[in-house]
């Protein structure tokens, strides 16, 4: 409670402030607001097709919201240029929920894509040092050199997730991590998101059903429902809470 | 329902027009993806190359053994080789090569799109901080308007040396006398047009197959459509700018 305050006190690096976005007739968010503190692991939850994909598409800008605002340090990116929106998606690092690697690529030159063309002019040396470290990280450095058709469903989002870290953003959403994994290494994925927080400082929204991951990664919880934030709290706030709807999810 | 269809087909042209619209200003930004412009070239070239060189090899020699009676019938056979050349070098290399381009590459650029679209990697592309379009869209539209061509021109070669072998299966003809009759009878208006219009055909081809596969539907049966869906429009396109550049030529009096 204490480190809840703590937090509290800072500024949110990410406000997002009555978020309302619907597909034709069918409203997937209305309303929602959620704040992200720095050096936060802020978990997502809410039943399948809730709109927990839509949310985080929304932020990044994939996704353009009917109305709302989405400030990161103050400033609105539903309000930015095309060209603007992609200097502030530098900050970001983004787990789809498929992984999402490039077919057509190895996974060395998965990994090589964002460091080749954020303009930071590495030399071979400090990329190649920089991808080993990045799938050292997920316990991938002996695949580097296969194709994507020869990993499995978990390797490609291990794969996706030292990708989404190489560029050490500022703040990753996460896709259910940890969704089609088996349980050793969904924990190793766990530890790792939890590594990379103290690491790089980074802060994270977690989409994930995952009690372990909820109990051992979460700073604050989220529970989306009905297209809104039903109730938002740390993990043994929503654990003693006695609300049927909110207790089904932590049977 | 045919005024249903005529006001699709009119949202479609003018939907691709806006996505085409962007190649341009993107192709000349900074940050030129060259590399992956000289892969997808390569790539675009290898595939194709054995279809069209087969086809246009089969069509010159066809065409060569249909019209060949009739000449010998009014007695002109000599200016066989000159008929065949003002066909082969005007409409029937650079559009069959067009077509059969079509068919192979629009609908593998199309399908490879759509799929990428399917599984989010455009989507992680654009978040990345990488444009998309420039990536993926400008570097296959450029190598299909470079390579198309090319291709045309050897396909039209390729078309000529099979009309020579279809000539020579009755009555011989001398490599030389063939080769001369051809180029004697080529203007510079023969060529010229002819040349031209593949750039655009190529062009065509590229953003058709990129731009049904980029905005395919999200599932995997949008993938096959969107590539089934890019050969119908690049062959119906190429048809309309046939027309168009011929027509304008025409009206030039290159003709
Ligand atoms: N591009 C789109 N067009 C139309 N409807 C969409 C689109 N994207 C998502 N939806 C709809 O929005 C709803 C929420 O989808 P979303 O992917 O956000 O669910 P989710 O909470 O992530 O579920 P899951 O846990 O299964 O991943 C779904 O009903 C889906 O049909
Ligand atoms: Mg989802």
């Amino acid at each position: 409670m204490t480190q809840l305050q703590k937090i509290n006190e800072k500024e949110p690096i990410l406000s997002i402030r009555s978020l309302c976005k619907r597909f034709g007739s069918k409203i997937i968010l209305s309303d929602f607001q959620a704040d992200l503190y720095r050096k936060e692991n802020l978990v997502v939850m809410g039943k399948s097709g809730a709109g927990k994909s839509v949310l985080i598409k929304c932020i990044v800008g994939l996704i353009q919201p009917d109305s709302g605002s989405i400030r990161i340090h103050g400033e609105d990116m539903t309000q930015m240029s095309l060209r603007e929106l992609q200097v502030a998606r530098r900050r970001f690092g983004f787990l789809f929920q498929s992984g999402a690697i490039y077919d057509s690529l190895s996974v060395r030159e998965n990994l090589e894509f964002p460091l080749r063309r954020v303009g930071l002019k590495l030399t071979a040396g400090e990329i190649l040092q920089k991808v080993e470290e990045a799938l050292d990280d997920v316990g991938l450095l002996a695949s580097i050199d296969l194709m994507p058709s020869e990993l499995s469903g978990g390797m490609r989002k291990r794969v996706g997730l030292a990708r989404t870290i190489i560029l050490q953003p500022e703040i990753i959403l996460y896709d259910e991590p940890t969704t089609g994994l088996d349980a050793v290494t969904g924990r190793e994925i766990i530890s790792l998101i939890n590594r990379i927080k103290e690491k790089y400082h980074a802060s994270s929204i977690i989409i994930t059903h995952d009690n372990e991951c909820i109990r051992t990664n979460s700073d604050r919880i989220v529970l989306l429902h009905q297209g809104a934030s039903y109730v938002q709290g740390d993990y043994p706030s929503l654990l003693a809470h006695t609300d049927p709807f909110v207790k089904q999810f932590f049977l | 329902m045919s005024q249903n269809a005529f006001y699709t087909f009119l949202y479609v042209t003018g939907d691709l027009a806006r996505f085409a619209g962007q190649f341009f200003p993107q192709l000349v930004r900074p940050e030129y993806e060259i590399r992956e412009g000289i892969r997808q070239s390569y790539l675009i070239g290898v595939k194709s190359l054995g279809l069209i060189s087969l086809t246009t090899f089969i069509i010159g020699m066809v065409l060569c053994m249909q019209i060949r009676p009739y000449m010998v019938d009014f007695g002109v056979v000599s200016e066989l080789p000159a008929i065949l050349c003002i066909a082969i070098i005007r409409e029937v290399g650079p559009v069959l090569t067009a077509l059969v381009f079509a068919g192979k590459i629009a609908s593998s650029i199309s399908a490879e799109l759509a799929s990428m679209r399917v599984t989010e990697q455009i989507d992680a592309m654009d978040v990345s901080g990488t444009n998309p379009y420039k990536y993926l869209v400008v570097t296959r539209v450029l190598a299909c308007t470079l390579m198309l061509p090319l291709l045309s021109v050897l396909a039209c070669g390729l078309a000529l040396t099979g009309s020579f072998l279809a000539i020579n299966l009755d009555g011989f003809t001398s490599y030389q006398i063939f080769w001369s009759e051809v180029f004697s009878s080529l203007n510079i208006s023969d060529v010229l047009p002819a040349f031209l219009k593949t750039f655009f055909f190529g062009f065509v081809v590229g953003m058709v197959g990129c731009y049904k596969g980029y905005f395919s539907k999200t599932n995997t049966q949008g993938v096959g459509e969107s590539a089934n869906r890019a050969v119908v429009l690049s062959s119906i396109l190429i048809f309309v700018v046939d027309l168009f550049v011929v027509g304008i030529t025409y009206l030039l009096g290159f003709i």
